[in-house]
């Protein structure tokens, strides 16, 4: 203990109250505030607070675990300051994923200086896997997995050795491995629910029904909607509802050429119908309306894969939602035929072959005057950065190149607002094509007027910067 | 390039500034003069009045331009001598656009194509801001009232700073006497009200020192301000107190009262001048409560001869909106910092700039004794000093129960003020510089075995 620790305890005490300080000064003191003062006091007792004493933690101090090493490579320096513009300037948590999905496609993941996922970011590709582990505070434990997975050492596994000893489980003692899934997986985060989901439904059999249950009622609608298209694997047509036939008879199956049934929607009057139409759409289930058209899950899709646009605009969200694996393949069909957008078009492509996607893009730029190429992210979904796009064709780029010439003859507000699909355009085009189209339409947006160094090129630029060794 | 003396002349707000731009049309003043590949964006780094130089970017194809100065001149004449010295064909090489370049045009709202008709430009001329006007005929009479005027003005000024010292004495014995507890609670009235008292007495920067006290001070955690209070009104009665004892002393006056402009400091044969190799470890820019953005750029020295840090510091009025950094952290460079005469030479301006380091150079290596020892020099030497940066040695940061974080290094440990960034809660800090204020360590840069990361 500093001899001066507890005269300067008193003293602190006196100038906080508002009480002379003198008498607890050290006596020395008094030679240094000739004649006595009570600020020169306070400057000395200031002084020595600051070089004497320092403060020292009130309880142990904890280090977090280094951030590990991932299996890819983070994308060279060369190009980091490139990636912190294209960061900086991303407009949506959309773009934040499909900048992560086109860097991994080039087989670079994001420096940590640059961006660290954090412990909510559950959409993360697996190569991210060990730093969201470090986010969430998990990991760099010594624990050693010898004992098999069980519920008590559940925690002590890392989320992917765990996960990789639950596949191995299920394989050969699928009961085990969804009792522990039904038990721990509730004190789980949504992406992992829905991969012990996944665990379950590889060798799904009647017995796993009663597993499924607890997630049909998950927080997370994404594991809400395969528990309930497992469960549309799984069961029977359940009891009918008055819900159920009340929507089947918004509906006909009608025998059709060669035998095969015509599903139809039928036409509506009022407006009330047709919200009443959408209620019901929203939380029927497909095996229910199959079984209110008195048909099985499976020649109700049949009928659906036949049907007009109009029935499958119906039926889409219901057979994402509740279809059985039938209902799947009638999603991919209609899928590749071009017509489905958006979050809908996402969901089904990652059942896609990459060549089927591919396809899919290619004809939505080349087809769709939409110069944000919506559709052909939504296709191609994380597999970006190889679109083999001609610079000069297509409708997306036209109408992309048409903003371009508008945008000087606007007013200053008009611009503003019409800029932003054409920011969308450009950052979706950086993250879809492949290296030497990048190069390609960068020198053809220069030509049209926008400046070499405008930041909205930065996508651009970024894709041709990492462009993979065999497009050089 | 497109761009025209005749469309230059135009856009000039005024002859004066067209004058001005004459002044700075030598390729001496400036530095990083480059062009972009298309010939249209121009861009360069100027030397003006204040401790780091100005950016100036222009576009060709349509006279824009853009400065860092707080000019309210648009043009300033920076901008304008950047397009003069291009119109006129000065040697700009072609470089890759810099960032900061880049940020502008993104910003940037352009008014369309270029105009083709050029404005009339009103008798404004670049030739005629070239002539030069013959300077007035010497007066030795005038010269001597002039100087009899400024000593009889600094004689006042210094009467009116020491009575505005005694009066501060004053005060300070107030807040003691009715507790530093109560003082805390109601610091932004009380010191407000003294600081206007201050700049009434000509005391300019002591009333900014107890302007920002009150932010200073919320800034750390509750249980810690009285203390904090307690040490910064010691501080600047010591201050005062070092004043009245030696008013002429030109550190004393630049804390107290004003500082001395760029051409006086230059203008001195004594100042310590440091040539070495620089790194911009940050830039921290606040907004004070008088109305005046700071910007302190923290130097670090990369050699062993001379002082370890190096404090640019400039002001600009909040009202001449966002400013683009005058650099980039990480930077390194040749230049000759001049540095304000002072016990522990820490605030500079750029006496000149050099070329940008060809290969990047590490960090010194530091001290692994006490890391807080420069801290307690500089404050042996200027016990008013309220900051100190520090080079910290290889540590790693770490959490106590209650969730504050701590540097650590075997026995050494200090607490950090705000959060860092979470890639250094989880990587070796192979080296650290940070800022160490009233008892917190406010991280500026690292050095990991991730590379480097800024925190500023």
């Amino acid at each position: 203990m500093h001899e001066l620790e507890g005269p300067l305890a008193a003293m602190r005490a006196a100038f906080f109250s508002g009480r002379p300080a003198q008498q607890a000064a050290p006596k020395e003191w008094g030679t240094f505030t000739e004649p006595p003062s009570e600020l020169a006091l306070a400057a000395l007792a200031g002084q020595a607070l600051e070089v004497l004493f320092r403060q020292h933690p009130a309880s142990e101090l904890t280090e977090r675990p280094l951030l590990p090493r991932l299996g890819v490579p983070t994308v060279p320096d060369a190009a980091r300051p490139l990636v912190r513009r294209v960061v900086a300037n991303l407009k949506t948590d959309e773009q934040r994923r499909q900048l992560v999905w086109f860097l991994l496609a080039r087989g670079y993941t994001l420096h940590p200086a640059d961006w660290l996922p954090s412990a909510k970011d559950d959409w993360l590709p697996e190569a991210y896997a060990a730093w969201l582990d470090w986010a969430r505070g998990e990991g760099g434990g010594a624990f050693a997995p010898t004992d098999p997975l069980t519920a008590e050492n559940w925690e002590l596994w890392l989320w992917r050795e765990r996960r990789a000893a639950l596949t191995a489980l299920r394989r050969i003692e699928p009961a085990a491995a969804r009792a522990l899934i039904v038990e721990k997986g509730p004190g789980e985060p949504p992406d992992r629910r829905l991969q012990l989901l996944t665990i379950l439904a590889d060798g799904l059999t009647s017995e796993d029904s009663e597993g499924i249950v607890p997630f049909l009622k998950d927080r997370s609608p994404r594991v809400q909607r395969l528990a309930r298209r497992l469960e549309a694997r799984l069961a029977p047509a359940a009891e009918l509802t008055d819900d159920d036939r009340e929507l089947a008879e918004f509906f006909s199956l009608s025998g059709g050429i060669f035998g095969k049934p015509q599903l139809k929607a039928i036409a509506l009057k009022t407006g009330a119908q047709r919200e009443r139409r959408a209620a019901l759409l929203a939380h029927v289930r497909f095996t229910a309306l199959a079984g209110a058209l008195r048909v099985s899950e499976s020649a109700l899709a049949d009928a659906a894969a036949r049907a007009g646009e109009d029935v499958q605009d119906l039926l889409r969200e219901m057979l994402l939602e509740s279809g059985s694996d039938r209902g799947l393949e009638v999603l991919r069909a209609w899928a590749r035929t071009g017509r489905m957008r958006g979050a809908a078009l996402a969901e089904v492509a990652v059942h896609l072959s990459a060549g089927e996607r591919l396809g899919l893009a290619a004809r939505a730029v080349q087809e769709e005057a939409d110069p944000t190429f919506e559709t052909a992210l939504a296709a191609l979904g994380p597999e970006l950065g190889g679109l083999p796009l001609g610079p000069t064709h297509g409708a997306g780029l036209k109408a992309v190149f048409a903003l371009l010439q508008e945008l000087p003859d606007e007013t200053p507000s008009a611009r503003q607002f019409r800029q932003r699909p054409l920011l969308a355009g450009l950052f979706a085009l950086g993250l879809l094509v492949e290296a030497p189209t990048a190069k390609a339409l960068l020198e053809r947006l220069v030509a049209a007027g926008l400046s070499p160094a405008d930041p909205s090129l930065d996508p651009l630029r970024l894709n041709a910067a990492l462009a993979p060794e065999n497009s050089q | 390039m497109t761009l025209s003396r005749a469309q230059i002349e135009a856009a000039a707000p005024d002859q004066a500034a067209l004058k001005a731009a004459s002044g700075l049309l030598k390729p001496a003043k400036w530095s990083g003069l480059g062009r972009s590949e298309d010939g249209h964006l121009v861009w360069g780094e100027c030397q003006g009045s204040g401790a780091s130089p100005y950016r100036v970017v222009a576009d060709l194809s349509d006279a824009g331009s853009k400065c860092s100065c707080p000019s309210r001149k648009f043009p300033c004449k920076h901008g304008l001598a950047l397009m003069w010295m291009a119109v006129d064909g000065a040697e700009l090489a072609l470089q890759e656009t810099p960032a900061w370049v880049t940020e502008w045009v993104g910003r940037r709202r352009k008014s369309g194509s270029a105009p083709s008709v050029v404005a009339p430009s009103d008798g404004r001329s670049l030739a005629e801001a070239l002539a030069e006007a013959p300077p007035p005929p010497p007066d030795p009479a005038a010269e001597l009232r002039k100087a009899a005027a400024a000593a009889k003005r600094a004689g006042e000024t210094n009467a009116a700073i020491t009575a505005a010292t005694e009066e501060f004495d004053r005060w300070a014995a107030d807040q003691l006497r009715a507790g530093l507890t109560t003082f805390v609670a109601e610091a932004a009235d009380r010191c407000r009200r003294i600081a206007a008292r201050m700049v009434d007495g000509k005391a300019g920067a002591l009333a900014s020192r107890l302007d920002e006290l009150p932010a200073r001070l919320l800034a750390i955690p509750g249980p810690e301000r009285p203390d904090a209070a307690l040490m910064e009104l010691g501080k600047l009665a010591l201050l005062c107190r070092a004043w009245r004892a030696t008013p002429n002393d030109t550190e004393l006056r630049r804390e107290v009262a004003t500082t001395e402009n760029r051409e006086e400091l230059l203008a001195n044969p004594s100042v310590l001048q440091c040539a070495s190799a620089w790194e911009v470890v940050a830039e921290q820019v606040a907004t004070r409560r008088d109305g005046l953005v700071s910007v302190a750029t923290w130097l670090l020295n990369l050699r062993r001869d001379g002082p370890r840090f190096g404090l640019l510091l400039d002001f600009f009025p909040a009202s001449a909106g966002r400013r683009t950094a005058a650099f980039a952290s990480g930077d390194q460079f040749l230049a000759t910092l001049a540095f304000y005469p002072a016990r522990a030479p820490l605030r500079a301006v750029l006496a000149e700039r050099g070329a940008t380091l060809a290969q990047p150079v590490d960090w010194p290596v530091a001290d692994e004794e006490d890391p807080l020892s420069p801290a307690c020099e500089r404050l042996h030497a200027a016990p008013w000093a309220l900051e100190t940066p520090l080079l910290l040695p290889e540590g790693r940061l770490a959490v106590d129960r209650s969730g504050a974080v701590w540097w650590r290094r075997v026995a050494h440990t200090l607490p950090l003020a705000g959060e860092p960034p979470p890639l250094a809660m989880g990587c070796i800090l192979t080296n650290a510089v940070g800022l160490w204020t009233g008892g917190r360590l406010t991280l500026l840069a690292m050095q990991t075995d991730w590379g480097r990361l800024t925190h500023a």
